[in-house]
Formats: C-alpha cells, sequence, structure tokens
C-alpha cells in the first residue's frame, strides 16, 4: 500500500510527534514512516487483551486503533483539513466531551409520528409491533455505529495537523494503489478530494476562484494534464490528477513550490527531493530540487527550490 | 442515469460550502450543527430519483456535518456556562448524524414486512374481479350511546377484498359532536342471495372521519344488491348494479425525464403550500414584474409575507437542478427550471438559486392555481361538507392504477379517497411533504375551470393495494356536477371527466 515506483509515499515526511492524555498523565505518540508508535504502550496488544476482559482501554492505544481502523476511510478525506489555512478545531476536552454525550444517550428518535386514530378494529397490532422493534433496535445500532465513527474521528483530528495531514495520505495512498478509485468506486469521493485541496493552492498560484477549479482523476503512467479554459465566469482551470497526488505531494506539504503548482515527486526524501512542477497551466512540467525549510513548521515540511 | 457524477456533484457541492465563509453558525447556542441545506436538497433530490443511494447520501451529509461542526467552534462565554465544551451541541451527540431516511422516498426498511404466515391473505391473482360502483346513500344509526350517519361514497370489490368506502360523523345522545366510530359490528348486512356478511371497520389511509368498511367474508362477484341494517333504523338497500355514465378517460403519450416529473412535483407543491399557507400574493404583485432595484428593495417585505414553509421549499432549487443535470436524468435543455424560476418569480420567492431565466408560459393548472389566487381568491369559502358518490377506475399509468372511490368536503377541506392497485414502494411522506413514492401528478379541475392540486395525504399500502387519500387544494367552493381528473406520469397522461353525484347529510 505505502510503496510505489518512486518509494513509499511519506517519504518526503519527517516523523512527528504529539502528546496524549492517557490514564492519569500524557503520553507520547509518534508517527514515524506511516506508522504510529506508542512509545509508553509497548505492549499495546497485551493492553488489550486485559481491556477485553474488563480493564481500561488506555486512550493512546484507542487511538492507535482507530488510526488503523480509518486508514482507508475516505471520510477522512471529506472532513479532514484542506490546507494549513483550514483550520479545524477539535481538542482532547472535545473529544471526552463527545464520548461523554454519546454514552449518556438513551433514548433514539420517536418512531413513527405517524397518524393517530382513535380505533383501527382492523388493524393486526402484533406484527406491526414487531416491526416497530425491529426498527427500533436497527436503529438504535445505526446510532451507537454512528457515535463511535465520529468519536474516533474526532479523536485522530485532536492529535493535530500534523497527524491530520499524514492520515489523509494515508486514505489517498492505500485508494491509490487500488487503482484510484476507477475500480473501486472511490471515484467521486477522490476527485472531490482533491478538488477541495487542489482549489486553494491553485487560487494562491493563479488567483482563480476555487469555485472554477475542475479535477478529473487521471489513471495513465504520466502525471495527468491541466489548462485553462474560457473567461470570466466561464473560466476554469481543469486539471487530471492521480489519487497518488493527494498523498505523495499534498499531504508532504509540496503542493506549491514557489511559483510552481507541483504535480509529481519524481524522486522523494526529505530534507530534499525532486519533484515536478508547472508554471502555468498548459505548461510542460518542469523538474525542480526543493529543500524543507529547516525553520518552518514542524507538522508538515515547508518546501523550496534551491536550483 | 450517471450515478458517478451523481455522487461526484454532492460531494463537490459539499466542498463548495466548506469553503463558504457564509456558513459559520450565526449563534453559538444553535443546537447542532448541520449540513447546508442546498446540499441535503441535492442529495433528496438524487435519492428520489434513484441516483443515488441512501447509505451513500446519509454518509456524505454526515460527513459534511462533521466537517462543518469540526471548523466552528463555539464562543467562549457559551461553552464556560455549560460546562468543559458544547460538545454534546456541537458534535451531535444526542442525534443520529445526517438521518435522512424518514425523508427520503423507497427507503427499504420502511416497507411494510410482510405479514406472518398465519395472517396473511393468500396470494392472489393479478386480475382480481374488480368491480367499482358508485353508491352515494346515507345510512343513518342509532342508539342509547350515539347516533349520526354513515356516507356510502363507493363499493370496490378487487383481489384484496370488497369494501364500502364511507364518510361518518357521530354525535351523543344530547346532540353534540361525537369523535366515537359507528357501531358497524351492530349493523346487519345481506346481499341478494340472503347471504349475510360483517363489516370490518378500518381507518388506515383515510383521513379522519373516513373509512373503509370491509366485508367478510369476501362476497361473490356478481352481487346484486346489499341491505344495510343499522340499529334503530330501518335497512336501507344499495344497488350494485349502478354503473356510471362517464366518458371514457383520454390517454396522451408525452415524455417527461424523471428529474423533470421531480420538479414538476416540486412546483405542484410550492402551489399547494402557498395556498395553504395564504401568502398574499395580491399585494406583491403587479401585472408586470417590477424592476430587478425595484425587487430588491421590495424583498425584505415579500419575505416577510411569504410562510417559511414556502421559502424553505424553494431553497436550495438550484442545487436541486444542478444534481439532477449531473445525474443526467435532467437534460439542459429541459423547459422545466425556466418553469420553476417562473412560479417563483410568481410566487415572490428569490434565494433559490435557479440560474435559467423564468419562462414566459406555464403550465395551463399552474397558471390556473396562480390567476386564481392571485384575484384574492382565496378569501373565497369553501364547500360546505358533504360526499360525492364517484366510482371511476383510470387506466394504468407508472405501473398504477387509480381507482377514485367518493370524493367527500369536510371542515373546510375536500379530500378525493382512492384506491392504488399496483407496485408501491413502501414508503411514504417525503421530504418538503413531497411524496415521490407515489409516482404520479395529479390536478383536478372543477366544473368552474379551477384547477387544484390533488397530492396523498395519507395511504396505507396493503397486500398489492393502498388505501390512498388526496387532498385537494384549494378546497372545492361548491358542489360542481362533475371534475375533470388529470394524471401525470412520465411517459401518458390521462384525463377523466368524473360526474359527481352528491349527497347531504340532513
Amino acid at each position: 500500500m505505502n510503496s510505489g515506483p518512486n518509494g513509499a509515499w511519506f517519504t518526503c515526511l519527517p516523523s512527528l510527534q504529539t502528546q496524549v492524555p492517557c490514564g492519569t498523565g500524557r503520553h507520547t505518540v509518534r508517527w514515524e514512516a506511516g506508522s504510529l508508535e506508542l512509545s509508553s504502550h509497548p505492549d499495546a496488544e497485551g493492553e488489550l487483551v486485559l481491556a477485553a476482559l474488563g480493564g481500561d482501554k488506555a486512550r493512546c492505544v484507542d487511538v492507535a486503533q482507530a488510526w488503523a481502523r480509518h486508514a482507508d476511510d475516505l471520510s477522512v478525506l471529506a472532513i479532514g483539513p484542506r490546507g494549513p489555512a483550514d483550520q479545524i478545531a477539535v481538542d482532547w476536552d472535545d473529544v471526552l466531551a463527545a464520548e461523554q454525550a454519546g454514552s449518556a444517550v438513551t433514548g433514539v428518535p420517536v418512531l413513527g409520528a405517524g397518524r393517530s386514530k382513535p380505533t383501527r378494529l382492523a388493524s393486526q397490532p402484533g406484527p406491526t409491533l414487531a416491526r416497530a422493534g425491529a426498527r427500533q433496535r436497527q436503529m438504535q445500532s445505526e446510532q451507537l455505529k454512528a457515535q463511535r465513527r465520529r468519536n474516533d474521528v474526532l479523536s485522530l483530528l485532536a492529535l493535530g495537523y500534523g497527524f491530520q495531514v499524514r492520515l489523509i495520505g494515508q486514505v489517498a495512498a492505500a485508494h491509490a494503489a487500488r487503482g484510484g478509485g476507477e475500480q473501486a468506486g472511490s471515484g467521486p469521493a477522490l476527485v472531490a478530494a482533491i478538488t477541495g485541496r487542489l482549489a486553494p493552492v491553485a487560487e494562491e498560484w493563479l488567483g482563480i476562484d476555487p469555485d472554477q477549479v475542475v479535477v478529473s482523476l487521471h489513471s495513465g503512467r504520466s502525471w495527468g494534464s491541466s489548462e485553462l479554459t474560457g473567461y470570466g465566469a466561464d473560466r476554469r482551470l481543469r486539471v487530471s490528477l492521480p489519487a497518488g497526488w493527494l498523498a505523495r505531494v499534498w499531504a508532504c506539504g509540496l503542493a506549491r513550490v514557489g511559483r510552481h503548482l507541483i504535480v509529481a515527486v519524481e524522486q522523494p526524501g526529505w530534507p530534499t527531493a525532486r519533484v515536478l512542477g508547472l508554471r502555468a497551466p498548459g505548461a510542460k512540467p518542469e523538474p525542480l530540487q526543493v529543500r524543507a525549510d529547516p525553520d518552518g513548521p514542524a507538522d508538515v515540511p515547508h518546501w523550496e527550490a534551491y536550483e | 442515469m450517471n450515478r458517478e457524477r451523481a455522487e461526484t456533484y454532492l460531494r463537490l457541492l459539499a466542498e463548495a460550502a466548506l469553503r463558504d465563509p457564509a456558513l459559520a453558525p450565526r449563534s453559538a447556542d444553535a443546537p447542532f450543527v448541520t449540513a447546508p441545506i442546498v446540499l441535503t436538497r441535492a442529495a433528496w433530490a438524487l435519492t428520489a430519483v434513484g441516483a443515488l443511494d441512501l447509505r451513500t447520501a446519509e454518509a456524505i451529509l454526515a460527513d459534511a456535518e462533521l466537517a462543518v461542526a469540526t471548523r466552528h467552534r463555539p464562543d467562549e462565554a457559551v461553552r464556560s456556562s455549560v460546562g468543559p465544551r458544547l460538545g454534546p451541541r456541537r458534535f451531535a451527540g444526542g442525534r443520529p448524524l445526517a438521518r435522512m431516511s424518514h425523508l427520503m422516498p423507497s427507503w427499504p426498511a420502511l416497507a411494510p414486512a410482510p405479514a406472518p404466515a398465519d395472517t396473511a391473505s393468500p396470494e392472489r391473482p393479478a386480475d382480481g374481479p374488480d368491480r367499482y360502483v358508485p353508491v352515494g346513500q346515507m345510512i343513518l344509526f342509532h342508539d342509547e350511546l350515539i347516533s349520526g350517519e354513515l356516507d356510502l361514497m363507493a363499493y370496490a370489490h378487487t383481489a384484496a377484498g370488497a369494501r364500502l368506502t364511507a364518510t361518518w360523523r357521530t354525535r351523543d345522545p344530547l346532540g353534540a359532536r361525537h369523535h366515537g366510530v359507528p357501531p358497524v359490528d351492530a349493523f346487519t348486512l345481506t346481499d341478494d342471495r340472503g347471504k349475510s356478511y360483517d363489516l370490518v371497520f378500518d381507518t388506515k389511509g383515510r383521513p379522519e372521519s373516513t373509512c373503509d368498511l370491509t366485508l367478510r367474508p369476501d362476497p361473490p362477484p356478481g352481487i346484486g344488491w346489499l341491505e344495510i341494517t343499522a340499529p334503530g333504523e330501518r335497512a336501507v338497500r344499495v344497488d350494485l348494479g349502478r354503473r356510471a355514465e362517464r366518458p371514457e378517460p383520454e390517454i396522451s403519450e408525452i415524455s417527461l425525464s424523471i428529474g423533470e416529473h421531480l420538479l414538476n412535483r416540486i412546483a405542484e407543491r410550492l402551489l399547494a403550500l402557498a395556498a395553504d399557507y395564504r401568502v398574499d400574493w395580491h399585494s406583491r404583485l403587479a401585472s408586470n414584474p417590477p424592476a430587478p432595484a425595484h425587487r430588491a428593495q421590495l424583498a425584505p417585505a415579500h419575505r416577510a409575507q411569504l410562510a417559511a414553509p414556502v421559502t424553505n421549499l424553494a431553497a436550495g432549487l438550484g442545487a436541486t437542478i444542478g444534481a439532477l443535470e449531473a445525474a443526467e436524468v435532467l437534460s439542459p435543455l429541459s423547459p422545466v427550471p425556466a418553469r420553476l424560476a417562473a412560479l417563483c418569480a410568481s410566487l415572490g420567492i428569490g434565494g433559490h438559486g435557479i440560474i435559467a431565466a423564468p419562462a414566459p408560459e406555464l403550465p395551463e393548472p399552474w397558471l390556473g392555481m396562480l390567476t386564481h389566487y392571485h384575484r384574492r381568491k382565496p378569501e373565497t369559502s369553501p364547500a360546505g361538507d358533504g360526499f360525492a358518490a364517484v366510482a371511476v377506475a383510470l387506466p394504468e399509468l407508472e405501473g398504477i392504477r387509480l381507482v377514485l372511490l367518493g370524493l367527500h368536503t369536510c371542515d373546510g377541506g375536500t379530500w378525493m379517497n382512492a384506491l392504488a392497485l399496483g407496485q408501491l414502494p413502501g414508503a411514504h411522506q417525503g421530504a418538503l411533504g413531497l411524496d415521490m413514492a407515489f409516482p404520479l401528478s395529479l390536478w383536478v379541475r372543477d366544473g368552474a375551470g379551477r384547477w387544484h392540486a390533488a397530492r396523498p395525504s395519507g395511504w396505507y399500502h396493503e397486500d398489492g393495494e393502498a388505501a390512498l387519500t388526496l387532498r385537494l387544494t384549494p378546497p372545492l367552493t361548491r358542489s360542481c356536477a362533475w371534475i375533470e381528473v388529470l394524471a401525470t406520469g412520465q411517459s401518458a397522461e390521462v384525463r377523466a371527466t368524473v360526474p359527481l353525484c352528491w349527497g347531504y347529510p340532513p
């Protein structure tokens, strides 16, 4: 899943760590080369066995499990950040509040709201009540599943921007490895995910309205294509990119370097790499040597061309 | 139909909505964050036409809701007053996210489950002994506790059984209106062959004070009459040999895409809602539309005058049209979006987002209702309480054969009682009051030429038949001698002239 012809998608990303409230303290959770490491829980599997027997599950372990559960979840792309300016305001207090709210929920939406009649002499209440009961149980089950899913996502978002971006990369890489949406039926989600992240980059690159960016999924061996069409309200930046662009380029902070829109990574690495960049729509991509700014943000590198 | 483009459109709409700075909640103490209305409307439309399955639509909306919620932190003041965080509200802890199934048509979980074997009716042939007879007779009854009348509108005998469709009213011994049911178990019922029957009272699918009285056991197909004796009254003979004299229904071929059909249904709902909420059309609308600048000045006043449900229904129409076009169930050349734009303009509704320029002409029923209301006709008194004998089976449309079984006016409303035979989805009310599970558009033109939208107000589906009640908007204002029923599907429309034989309570 993580390896491609040019190496693993995350090769341009440095390791990253954060603090997670766990038990009575705060523990370090570290991302390294596409995996989460729990240094305070060397025997996470053993802890899971104890939790299954009725013990408390450590939040760090919970987070690592959530990460694994959502490593190919397209919802991560729909909910996660579209760029550094897209601030997601979720912290551990929010996670705790949402968990408490979820556990406090005992009822489900009132059923039916059907017409009330004084009598229904011909009705057969038995099957009707059985159907209502089955439907209520189904709704409760779905609600619990939705709550767990929401709590998972909130926990992953609470890890911070660097982790959010890496999870997006993980999900995009997983789907790129499966054919980039064509076979797996994930095309619409991937098109939307790339559009949502390319549009603000294109706005900075060309000054184009983000709503005028049109993305399609590219499935060939080349990097894709780009063109600028129309004028005024009909102006469109049409870009065709593979699903892997989200992982190898965007998640690694490489979407725009200087005046170039980066469309592919030729030789991944950190702190230096070689990429392909477009100076203008429709132009032939140029190879660029880039290096991460040592004084840049710690979560996702800021890159500069140096040749 | 292009399902992939449909899903892509919805997801891109969610992306665009997330970029919209106006998306931020206006108030930090709002109960919870919800997906933008354009998104929910587009999702609903795509689900209604079958371009998107319900689970995918719900998942997209749930993600959109969570995406919005995670980007908007409540104000500090509000947060501190309620505890550590407004997590329960902000992240909708107490409710399912984006639960849309109750709004959606054709949701399998809502379909009636098959009846258990011990109560199920036996498998019936597709061609039953269908027989429909207008009745128009009143059965009076009284005992020591209750008195009243049962107004028989029609007799129908189908594969599912024989029943009389009736309205009733009851009074207590002091003469006050009573909400009890008629004591039909004390009625005696015999046919011309001397066979006795019980009557089973049922209101499923019918409005208040309307019922179906099923005959048990099922009578043979050719009975000539029924004699009904109610407590304290003489026997009343119901002639089942009566035949309604009426012209044959006219069938015309048409070709509507499912997207156009949906938009037409939305337009009808808009017209009906505007009538229900007594929108003051007259004061706002001149014969010529006001200039844009003038409209902008008047817009706030207009909005204040319009009832919220009317403007809510129109919200997101542009996105709905875009979604249908993306799904390739609505041609970009279709005239229907322009008609909707014209309708919204006539109602003074803005914010609908329809790009098409208003059409110069509208369909006759729409124009009829608009004209009627522009002349302040809403103030016209509805017809008094009454019932009319009707029994008309319309030709099959969209796999459904509609049988009209009586029309009655009561408490200012007009209802047409019907039976729908065929394969009907199990869902009932859809979003926006649009019952898309019922695939026909129905209009009624009365003897004075006025048009009335006929929308399902209730139905109950059982044994391949649905007891269906259609509510007429606006209600009839007089007891006309006939009505013309216009039923439209996607591929054909039927016009049927239906004579009404009115019966009146004493």
